[in-house]
């Protein structure tokens, strides 16, 4: 042994000498030089620790605490490199010159960065898959109630829609489109470690969903990273199929602490109003189709107004002084006020960090008698109990009151839908200061025979509808360092969610179409939501010659949900004074439901960076549920990615323009396990029957559904190609992938045959592909004085159904829109309008249409030509899908002044404009302004596709065809930001350190066709199956701010 | 570094142990079928549940539009007839079915879950240890009686259809059913209603009026016989419910049949209740012009019920019908000035409870009542014997006369005969969904129809099995000729 040692010894020995002796001896032939100097920032403070090297050699330095260095090296022109982390590299060539000083300039590239993936960070120069990050900074300039609503535009590939208005409602965000059915189409989404419900849960009492997510203030975000291929979402397994949102909040970093104050203050209001008649156009309206419709049932022209029965027109019309042309619209919108206080304190040393904040945010919306208060606190703790154990807390309580009212849906229990249908004939309040009964006029027929349509003010103010919700997310975890490095971090984390509702029907509101007074009555709910987490992760870094990196995790999680409801319900409460259920007279129903679900999980990731260019990484996780049938309880979730920094290999180095180029390749599994909790249980309905000459309600059960022990995930297979290129220094970034994935076994309603009881079972059986391109470009286009930077993104994505569990052709209806094999989910699927018929030989040339038609009706395609035009004869007419998203920030910095300005846009998807009734032409509503243009006569045929105004019921005019097909695509200046950082403020007598001043506008601007008050209707957060109908929301507002942001 | 290893290793070995029970949960809101069929209370739970089957709308509210709309009985209102939403009533009203008939299609799902509800109870009951053994044959009486009633109505309507007299429990093997013929189907009926009227009792106590009694049975099977040409079988079955231990009569008056529940006459009726929303009879409600006041109008400023669908409106011929004098006419027939029609219509006012919430009223829906029973045991005489003899003049007298009218002349022969048979149940039963059947019956459908101008073709006399089940029946499931 030792023998060998000595020759091998020998050996190097050897090499040595052979190697640098040249190197010496040219070494004796030079002189040798001594260059000292200073190394400052762009603020012209000293840089500590730079690396001074001379290019080519092991000859290097480090600068000093006051920022010098002094290096010996040969005097033959060489060049000496520069090299701080988060900084250009500064080459300096040696000349005559004794001292110089160095300008670092801080680095435009984002190489170094970290990226959050899951479990772990990575440098983003070593990130193998699809991961987007988006920083706090990005988030914090838009005054929003959630960091969702904030992500619009800012990422590729990420489609961020708010649901309504509403202050407080939820937001769908897609991650590469929909892929699932039934399961759910909302990422996950980890908060400081923690998976967490997001998206938007709704009660049945709950026309607006509560967004669990507003209770994270966005100011404490510091970043959020987004995972989308397999290959990053596989870890997650069964949960990742359909992307991670990963947020980050802000810790402690040691230093002297630092306080900020940061509060806006700002107004909104309806973004743009929708065109109805006003007075003068309704009356005119009305009598139209009275008249229209005498003639039509035979009358004759002549007899006079009173003596035609129904078709008469009421004294009310004639008489225009007694019209009091209320804008319904202005009644129920305002403008609210918007209000944000956000105090924070961070700091620590090196042994404790720690990082407070306390916020408090108000938001009154646009429609009167809502609001939104949310108070927030944040206590980030991180402490170095030894030299090995770190203890980590993370703790986030939030608290807000929701008041709302039921805005969505069409007139009948919807504030818009009221104050965009009833007659401006009458306003909010009579004479007497009463609220105006327009149900009670309805039923007298005073004017005319109106559509049943409540008062919206009475509405808003006598109804209750609130919303209390507390939120306690907490995390504590340990991390121990076994060894330089292996490290095992242990962690459990609670997420506790509680939500209470109220509701109360006031005696002065209709019920249905029963007009006031009416019996009292009340909802209270409560609900309670326990989600606790242990995870268990052991994590080996090695670096091997500074290149060659490996890291590598296991782990071991096991999750716990379990929520319970309860319900009560009152009527015959005496009188609106007490509008709590203690006063109702009867309790009439009530529930009590718990559920829960149940995860154990094993994964493990490895990655090795090899020469700094070639990167491999390969995870695993296999993950337990108790929502999976006994057959299938298990599933695997294996995933495989490898990277090319291209720009590393020789060919590539010496290309100045490329600065980075690296390919992405991934193939992985990640699943989807948001189906019921207990779909494989053979459940039992309680239900009843009556027994009994004095008859009572006996209990009686029922069987709900066969047991189903294969139901299972969704497993989504997606493959990923992407580039990160970095042109010009990184001045020029850009992200570019394609993806193709394919997520089967969706779960759906198969139709069984009904011998077996039931009509239908929930089976694996679906199939679904997305395949999409996304691009993303960020560019410094100016960087001296003037700082100038723009971000963009667009993506692109095609979705297919590919199986839907029967024979081919088999299809789902949901409402108008129809999903079938070999088309994009959720295709309209309506009958196709062709015109107005104008005249009764038209109608008889025409194929004989189900509504016996008469001149003035509307035409329809016989689609399928069988000869009659019928309900048979519906078409494809449209698709909710848009053909791309895109998003645009520009940021300008000068001297003092910053302006961003950030536009999202939509384009090429349509929308189903479901406000049928608002041009029903039946005389009996409000009408939209389009129909202005409506058929009169032959020769007055309007704009050729709006029928006549006709008070008879089989007209067709409001079935659903392609007429009501919309444009949805916009244009949105979503953000526009002004600020300025007052100079010198630093000696000023108060301790600031830092102030700025700025105004902001958000969704200021819209440039889009759509009719309707928004056309982000909501990409109908529930139901892949029918998005994209707008059946009338809380309007989307427009918000002008002004905020102060203030460091201590 | 080694002690740390082990330490690891024993977590996670005892983690893996205990997993398997973590991530096992069932629901604790609500049964699940394996642990809800273990004592005789629950039996009597899983009972109640097949009788449940006979409120959904499919059975009753829809029984009118399969049975009276289809008929020369009733009509959509105008005014509506051309409306959208209605076009599956027009398929019945103007005979224009098509298999995709979404009351078809219900009717045909709610009658195979009241079956497989039977079923699953005539299974579990053999795991539940019963000390009372009259109870639980009681309760096997009373699911197969249940059975005979679904199975009659799916033979009736569709003719052959899947015989399923045992549970299934795993979706795979539903597919595998076939149709089975009509007399496969009766001899599954007739056998299921010859045990029910063994084991059924007589008479129950006041607490559980309404359940399927021994007379229930029988009145049923008679009818069964009758319609499948065995009136020889009926007439002994008929005779028997004339006498002890029978105590079924007819009430003085017409209305008095409607207005008590579970009266003297009453055989077997749909049980309901208003006290309860969902447990309330929906035809006063249903009944109803799609005037916004009828409701009002008619039943009073109490009536809390929503707005009529105006789709079974009597025809003005069935109020023509009627001879003079008959008492029955103003019961059923309630005259009405409807707005949106600007003329005077009838209006069905056999169901007058008054609704206490929409389509939820306190009346009982009448399936058989004694009525029948003689009118059954008339043709029940005049077929076997191919002329009527005095006990079916008897039988039909007792009728007329109760309905204010005069006996009939005894000089009929057996076509005749038939013919005022059927006009007499036609009045007898308006609107208690019988015509479709007694058309069928008396295989009159197509004559009478076409005569009154309805564009009723041969085939149309079996309604077309819904399109869904022939579809993934993989050809296992035919359809009726025509559709």
């Amino acid at each position: 042994m030792k023998k060998i040692l000595y020759l091998i010894g020998m050996f190097i020995t050897c090499l040595f000498f052979l190697c640098i002796a040249p190197t010496i001896a040219s070494c004796q032939s030079k002189a040798s030089v001594t260059v000292s100097g200073k190394v400052i920032d762009e603020k012209s403070q000293p840089l500590i620790g730079v690396s001074v090297k001379l290019e080519n050699s092991d000859i290097g330095v480090a600068t000093n605490s006051e920022g010098r260095f002094t290096i010996s090296v040969p005097n033959d022109k060489r060049v000496l490199v520069f090299s701080y982390l988060g900084y250009e590299n500064k080459e300096v060539r040696i000349t005559n010159v004794s001292e110089y000083n160095v300008n670092m300039i801080p680095a435009v590239s984002t190489l170094n960065e970290v990226v959050v993936i899951g479990y772990s960070t990575q440098r983003k120069k070593d990130v193998s898959g699809s991961v987007v990050s988006v920083s706090g900074d990005q988030l914090k300039n838009q005054s929003v109630t959630g960091f969702d609503q904030a992500l619009k535009g800012q990422a590729a590939g990420v489609q961020v829609v708010q649901n309504t208005g509403a202050p407080g409602s939820g937001v769908t965000v897609r991650i590469r489109g929909n892929s699932s059915i039934t399961a759910g189409n909302d990422p996950l989404y980890v908060i400081d470690g923690f998976p967490v419900t997001g998206g938007s849960r709704g009660t049945e009492f709950l026309p607006v969903s509560s967004n669990p997510l507003n209770a994270i203030n966005p100011a404490d975000i510091e970043s959020i990273d987004i995972l989308k291929d397999a290959s990053a979402t596989a870890i997650y397994g069964s949960r990742g199929a359909n992307g991670v949102v990963i947020v980050t909040t802000k810790s402690g970093k040691s230093g002297k602490g630092k306080v900020t104050f940061d509060t806006y203050s700002g107004i909104q209001k309806v973004t743009k109003k929708v065109d109805v008649l006003n007075a003068a156009e309704f009356a005119e309206y009305h009598k139209e189709a009275q008249n229209n419709g005498w003639l039509q049932s035979g009358g004759n022209p002549s007899t006079p107004n009173a003596m035609r029965g129904q078709y008469a027109v009421t004294d009310i019309y004639f008489d225009p002084s007694k019209w009091a042309n209320t804008d319904w619209q202005d009644q129920i919108l305002r403008t609210g006020m918007v209000q944000n206080y956000n105090l924070a304190f961070t700091g620590g040393n090196e042994n404790i960090r720690y990082a407070i904040s306390a916020s408090h945010y108000r938001n009154e919306g646009i429609v009167i008698e809502t609001a939104l208060k949310r108070y927030a606190f944040k206590i980030n703790f991180d402490a170095k109990l030894n030299n090995r154990l770190n203890l980590g807390v993370r703790l986030t309580p939030s608290y807000s009151i929701n008041n709302e009212i039921n805005t969505d849906g069409q007139f009948a229990n919807a504030l818009v839908g009221m104050a965009l249908r009833l007659t401006p004939f009458v306003g909010p309040y009579l004479p007497d200061g009463n609220y105006q009964n327009p149900l009670a006029l309805r039923n007298a027929q005073n004017l005319g025979n109106l559509g049943a349509v409540d008062n919206p003010v009475a509405r808003a103010k006598e109804d209750q509808f609130d919303l209390d919700q507390s939120r306690v997310l907490g995390n504590l975890f340990l991390e121990y360092k076994i060894t330089d490095d292996l490290k095992f971090k242990t962690s459990i984390g609670v997420d506790n969610n509680n939500n209470r509702t109220h509701r109360f029907l006031s005696s002065k509101t209709g019920r249905g179409g029963s007009p006031p007074p009416n019996i009292p009555s009340g909802i209270a709910s409560s609900s309670q939501e326990i989600e606790w987490l242990n995870e268990n992760l052991l994590t080996y870094n090695k670096t091997f010659n500074s290149k060659n990196i490996l890291t590598a995790i296991a782990g071991f999680s096991t999750q716990k949900n379990d929520y319970r409801f309860i319900q009560v319900n009152g009527s015959n409460y005496p009188n609106d004074n007490v509008q709590y259920v203690s006063a109702a007279g009867i309790v009439n129903a009530g529930t009590e439901n718990r559920s829960q679900w149940s995860l154990v999980s094993y994964f493990g990731r490895v990655n090795y960076v090899l020469s700094d260019k070639y990167i491999v990484t390969a995870t695993m996780r296999r993950d337990g549920s108790s929502r999976f049938g006994s057959e299938n309880k298990y599933g695997l979730f294996p995933s495989g990615a490898i990277a090319w920094r291209m720009s590393e290999e020789n060919f590539m180095r010496n290309i100045g323009s490329i600065s980075n180029f690296k390919w992405r390749l991934s193939y992985g599994i990640s699943g989807n396990n948001n189906i019921p909790n207990y779909a494989f249980v053979p459940n039992i309905v309680n239900t009843g029957y009556v027994f009994g000459t004095t008859p009572i309600v006996v209990n009686a059960i029922l069987s709900g559904r066969l047991a189903n022990p294969s139901v299972t995930w969704e497993t989504k297979k997606t493959i990923n190609l992407g580039a990160d290129i970095g042109l010009f220094n990184n001045r020029i970034e850009i992200t570019t992938d394609f993806y193709k994935s394919n997520t089967d076994g969706l779960l759906l309603n198969v139709n069984i045959p009904a011998v077996s009881g039931f009509g239908t079972s929930l089976q694996n059986v679906g199939e679904v592909e997305n395949k999409g391109f996304e691009f993303a470009i960020s560019t410094k286009n100016l960087v001296n004085k003037i700082k100038w930077n723009t971000n963009a993104n667009i993506s692109f994505n095609r979705n297919k159904v590919l199986a839907l569990g029967g024979a081919a052709g088999d299809f789902i209806d949901v409402g108008s829109s129809r999903t079938v094999v070999g088309k994009p989910l959720g295709l309209f699927y309506m009958r196709v309008t062709d015109g107005i018929f104008n005249t009764q030989e038209e109608i008889n040339k025409h194929v004989p249409q189900d509504n016996a038609p008469k001149p003035g009706d509307r035409k329809f395609k016989d689609v399928n030509g069988d000869g009659a035009v019928n309900n048979n004869d519906l078409d494809f007419v449209g698709d909710p899908n848009p053909d791309f998203n895109y998003g645009i920030t520009n940021t300008i910095s000068y001297k003092s002044f910053d302006f961003n300005l950030l536009i999202n846009g939509v384009y090429g998807n349509d929308i189903f404009y479901n406000y049928a009734v608002g041009t029903n032409l039946n005389g009996n509503l409000n009408q939209d302004g389009v129909i202005r243009g409506r058929w009169r006569s032959p020769e007055n045929p309007g704009t050729g596709n709006i029928p006549k105004a006709i008070s008879v019921a089989n007209t067709l005019t409001a079935v659903p065809s392609d007429f009501f097909m919309l444009d949805g695509s916009y244009l949105r200046i979503a953000n526009i930001t002004l600020g300025y950082t007052f100079p010198n403020i630093n000696n000023s007598k108060i301790k600031i350190s830092n102030a700025r001043l700025y105004v902001s506008g958000q969704n200021i601007f819209t440039f889009s066709k759509y009719p309707g008050y928004d056309p982000e209707i909501g990409a109908g957060g529930g139901n892949p199956l029918s998005n994209g109908v707008d059946a009338g929301i809380y309007p989307m507002s427009k918000l002008f701010s002004v905020g102060l942001n203030l460091t201590f | 570094m080694r002690s740390y290893l082990k330490y690891l290793a024993c977590f996670l070995v005892i983690s893996v142990s205990s997993c398997k029970k973590f991530i096992d949960l069932l629901p604790v809101d609500q049964a699940n079928s394996e642990n809800s069929f273990q004592s005789p209370a629950d039996a009597n739970l899983a009972v109640a549940g097949i009788y449940d089957v006979l409120h959904s709308n499919a059975y009753a509210q829809d029984m009118a539009l399969l049975t009276e709309l289809i008929s020369d009985n009733a009509r959509i209102q105008p005014s509506r007839q051309g409306g959208s939403g209605v076009s599956d009533n027009r398929e019945l009203d103007f005979f224009q079915l098509t298999d995709q008939n979404g009351f078809i299609q219900n009717r045909w799902s709610a009658l195979y879950k009241g079956i497989a509800a039977a079923n699953q109870l005539l299974n579990k009951i053999e795991q539940i240890p019963f000390t009372d053994a009259l109870l639980k044959n009681q309760y096997i009486g009373e699911a197969r009686f249940l059975r005979a009633v679904f199975y009659f109505d799916l033979v009736r309507f569709f003719g052959g259809v899947p015989l399923s007299l045992t549970q299934i429990t795993n979706t795979a093997d539903a597919f595998s059913f076939k149709r089975s013929t009509e007399q496969e189907v009766y001899q599954a009926i007739i056998s299921d209603l010859s045990e029910a009227s063994k084991a059924l009792p007589v008479n129950y106590p006041a607490s559980n009026s309404g359940r399927a009694t021994q007379g229930a049975a029988k009145a049923l099977l008679a009818k069964v016989f009758l319609t499948n040409n065995n009136a020889d079988l009926a007439l002994p079955l008929l005779r028997e419910l004339t006498k002890a231990p029978y105590t079924y009569n007819m009430m003085p008056t017409y209305a008095a049949c409607f207005d008590t529940d579970n009266n003297a006459e009453s055989i077997f009726e749909i049980q309901y209740t208003s006290i309860v929303p969902g447990e309330g009879n929906p035809y006063p409600n249903f009944f109803l012009t799609n005037d916004n006041t009828a409701g009002r109008d008619i039943y009073g400023a109490s009536y809390l019920g929503v707005t009529g669908a105006g789709v079974c409106i009597p025809t003005f011929e069935l109020f023509n019908s009627y001879e003079a004098n008959d008492t029955r006419r103003p019961y059923t027939l309630l005259k009405y000035f409807s707005k949106q029609e600007a003329v005077d219509l009838y209006i069905v006012y056999k169901y007058r409870g008054i609704p206490t919430s929409a389509f939820n009223s306190e009346d009982n829906i009448v399936l058989l009542r004694y009525a029948d029973v003689l009118l059954m045991l008339a043709e029940a005489i005049n077929e076997s014997g191919k002329a009527p003899a005095a006990e079916a003049y008897d039988a039909l007298d007792a009728v007329r006369k109760r309905a204010g009218l005069p006996v009939v002349t005894r000089n009929f022969n057996y076509e005749s005969f038939r013919l005022a048979l059927l006009d007499e149940r036609r009045w007898e039963f308006a609107f208690e969904n019988q015509r479709w059947f007694d058309l069928k019956r008396f295989n009159k459908a197509i004559d009478i129809l076409t005569a009154k101008g309805y564009s009723i073709k041969p085939f149309h006399l079996l309604y077309p099995v819904p399109r869904k089940e022939v579809e993934i029946s993989q050809g296992n499931i035919t359809q009726n000729p025509g559709y």
